[in-house]
């Protein structure tokens, strides 16, 4: 199956270059099971296409508490995951609302990410989540081929969410005025 | 995640109380309370649900993949199980590791305590300290922790991360990370790492320090809690540095009695099966330790922060053994009350952390000798070292070509077995009247098992979530209510 890249959202990014170390880009995952890692793949292709201050990048097994400080610093956040609930190697994007609290804090979504740091440090930043479909989540360190692809436009993604360039399917990059940009006019 | 609570024999005045499952500990386990026919707590059982089997599987792997697959037992206290397994190995490689190995391997152990105890005090218990047991469950999660207090929320969260980036920094992954080898660890620290760690440190303490002055006056709202949870006679065994100090990596064990006499001491971890015994319980995967001069169930022990305090005279560390002192002029000493092992989780952070400063300022820390090399020249090792829920001990037979024969571990929440049930049925029987268990009550049987913090998944070595089931039963066993949290 050929991935496909459908924005589920239409964020308005701001055309000028995100270079600020203040750009945080989290993927997660777990690499050991397959697909599972496409997260952390993403994250590295991405890291290897921006410039080497451009972004803050981490890999993650789960959203943990602990994020929420490296958060609270950053002026825009853009998660990496895979998922189980789309057509692997399609890849959606979308920005990421705070959520109400779950009693669980061994891991948490990104909303519930957001809402911790709002409430730590007073300020959520404007996120995004980029998911690749996964096809298997078995025992293993390698993608599969659909993983792979559907790293390799996360990556291409969350450049161009960053950069503001217009890859992919253009319609999802293009629209009213994003809380990402709301956020950076009034910085 | 909410409790449900149904009457399940309303009219019967025999009842079972079933909670299950138990919430905001590290694995999955119910309570049973049985009442007899006055509708007043008889009997009270804590059942751990889950079965792993790592002494099995781990059969014929060859001894050097140990620390690895153990470390695997546990996502909270993976180091602890790396450096007991690896001391086991290094007892069947029969080598004495380079001081500085053990210095390192030291410092690591002690930031997964600092990691650990964080996570116990301000994300599984604080919410029920600092909004009350009483308050609505919906609420008593760290979410409603940092709408209450978000200074004391970002305290603990910041001491968690200074833990685990140690732990990173250290040995290049926060979980499961494979730097501690058998012979030592398998890479010197460098001034650069030494430094960052240096820097990090000082933030810990000031953290804890506004931490303590909040707890200090919080505890003294739970008097009843204090009375009610695990408060009784009993051991304590735990490593004492053999001056009566506090000790996690290496030393002999001693075990005090409840009046603190030394009941034993200076044993040695190799001599475990003379004087610990286990017993497998029919309703349980969790066995039950009991020291073995005793019998079972008499020879009911505690290990643990709260333990640890009660064996040593001092901390060994200033601002560690300042606030012991302030905790035993208030309770006394040794403290029999379970619900004492928050305020000692708080203790053993800044213990940790002021151990970490001493050991990183030693002249060789930086040395490059950090392992030792060997083939295996015996055939049988005990690994023993204090994790943050208390004693852990790792057995290893191997054959003559280095291949795990047999496997037995002894992991803390396991010495904490019987202490729990006590505590349990001592905690019911203060809380449950008529047959029916509030959601208060039920916090309470809950947070008398979260004092102790098991860690489930590593003492029945499962999977999954954690979760817990409390009944409620009639002398004839009839289940009458059951509180479920899913």
């Amino acid at each position: 199956m050929q991935p496909a890249l459908c924005w589920t959202t239409s964020a308005v990014i701001s055309t000028s270059a995100v270079t600020s170390t203040s750009t945080l880009v989290i993927g997660y995952g777990n690499p050991l099971r397959e697909d599972d890692g496409a997260g952390w793949r993403a994250a590295e292709l991405l890291e290897a296409r921006l410039s080497p201050d451009a972004a803050e990048i981490i890999q993650c097994h789960q959203l943990t508490p602990e994020l929420a400080d490296r958060l609270g610093q950053a002026w825009v956040v853009v998660f990496l995951d895979a998922a189980c609930d789309q057509e692997p190697g399609v890849v959606s994007a979308a920005p990421v609302q705070p959520e109400e609290a779950g009693a669980w804090s061994h891991q948490l979504s990104p909303g519930q990410l957001l809402t911790l740091t709002k409430q730590l440090t007073g300020r959520a930043p404007p996120a995004f989540l980029i998911r690749g479909g996964a096809l298997r989540m078995g025992l293993g360190e390698k993608l599969t081929e659909s993983g792979e692809r559907a790293a390799v436009q996360m990556a291409e993604a969350a450049q161009a969410l960053l950069t503001g360039r217009r890859g992919g399917n253009p319609a999802g990059l293009n629209g009213p005025t994003s809380s990402f940009q709301a956020d950076r006019m009034a910085n | 995640m909410a409790a449900t609570a149904s009457a399940l024999n309303e009219n019967t005045m025999s009842q079972r109380i079933l909670i299950d499952p138990v919430t905001r500990i590290e694995g999955h386990a119910k309570v049973t309370i049985q009442l007899d026919d006055d509708g007043q707590v008889a009997d009270a059982r804590l059942h751990i649900t889950q079965l792993r089997g790592f002494e099995k599987f781990c059969e014929n792997r060859p001894f050097y993949e140990m620390p690895s697959l153990m470390a695997r037992i546990c996502g909270i206290c993976p180091v602890s199980h790396l450096i007991a397994s690896s001391k086991a190995c290094d007892a069947i490689l029969g080598v004495n590791i380079p001081p500085n190995a053990a210095r390192l391997r030291r410092i690591l152990n002690l930031a997964q305590i600092l990691q650990s105890h964080a996570l116990s005090v301000f994300h599984l218990s604080s919410p029920d300290l600092l909004l009350g047991m009483d308050s609505p469950p919906e609420n008593r999660h760290l979410f409603g922790v940092a709408a209450a207090a978000p200074e004391v929320a970002r305290d603990g969260i910041r001491l968690r991360q200074i833990g685990q980036q140690i732990i990173e920094i250290l040995a290049g992954k926060r979980i499961h990370p494979a730097w501690v080898v058998p012979g030592g660890v398998s890479n010197a620290l460098t001034e650069e790492k030494r430094d960052h760690i240096l820097g990090m440190l000082p933030d810990g303490i000031a953290a804890l320090q506004r931490s303590l002055d909040r707890f200090r006056g919080l505890f003294q709202r739970f008097p009843e809690e204090m009375a009610s949870f695990a408060n009784f006679p009993s051991l304590f065994l735990g490593l004492t540095d053999g001056n009566g100090k506090l000790e996690y990596y290496d030393g002999p064990l001693r075990i005090v009695g409840a009046d603190g006499a030394v009941v034993a001491d200076k044993l040695r971890a190799e001599d475990y099966p003379q004087y610990i015994g286990e017993v497998a319980e029919d309703d349980s995967y969790l066995k039950s330790a009991f020291y073995r001069p005793l019998g079972y169930p008499d020879g009911i022990y505690r290990v643990g922060p709260l333990a640890r305090l009660n064996l040593i005279t001092n901390c060994g560390t200033p601002l560690a053994n300042h606030e012991l002192g302030v905790l035993r002029t208030f309770a006394g000493s040794p403290l029999l009350g379970s619900f004492h092992y928050h305020h000692a989780r708080l203790i053993e952070m800044l213990h940790v952390i002021e151990r970490m400063q001493e050991l990183l300022g030693h002249a060789d820390i930086l040395s490059l000798h950090v392992r030792a090399f060997a083939q295996p020249n015996c055939e049988e090792g005990v690994g023993i070292s204090e994790a943050p829920r208390g004693t852990l001990l790792h057995h290893y037979k191997v054959d003559r070509n280095g291949l795990i024969r047999w496997a037995n571990l002894i992991i803390a929440t396991g010495h904490n077995n019987l202490a729990m049930n006590r505590g349990v049925k001592q905690a019911a029987t203060y809380f449950v009247h008529g047959g029916k268990l509030s959601e208060g009550a039920l916090n309470r049987v809950e947070a008398v098992i979260r004092a102790f913090d098991p860690c489930l998944s590593c003492s029945t070595h499962a999977i999954g979530r954690m979760p817990l089931d409390i009944q409620l039963r009639d002398a004839a066993g009839t289940l009458l209510d059951n509180i479920c949290r899913d």
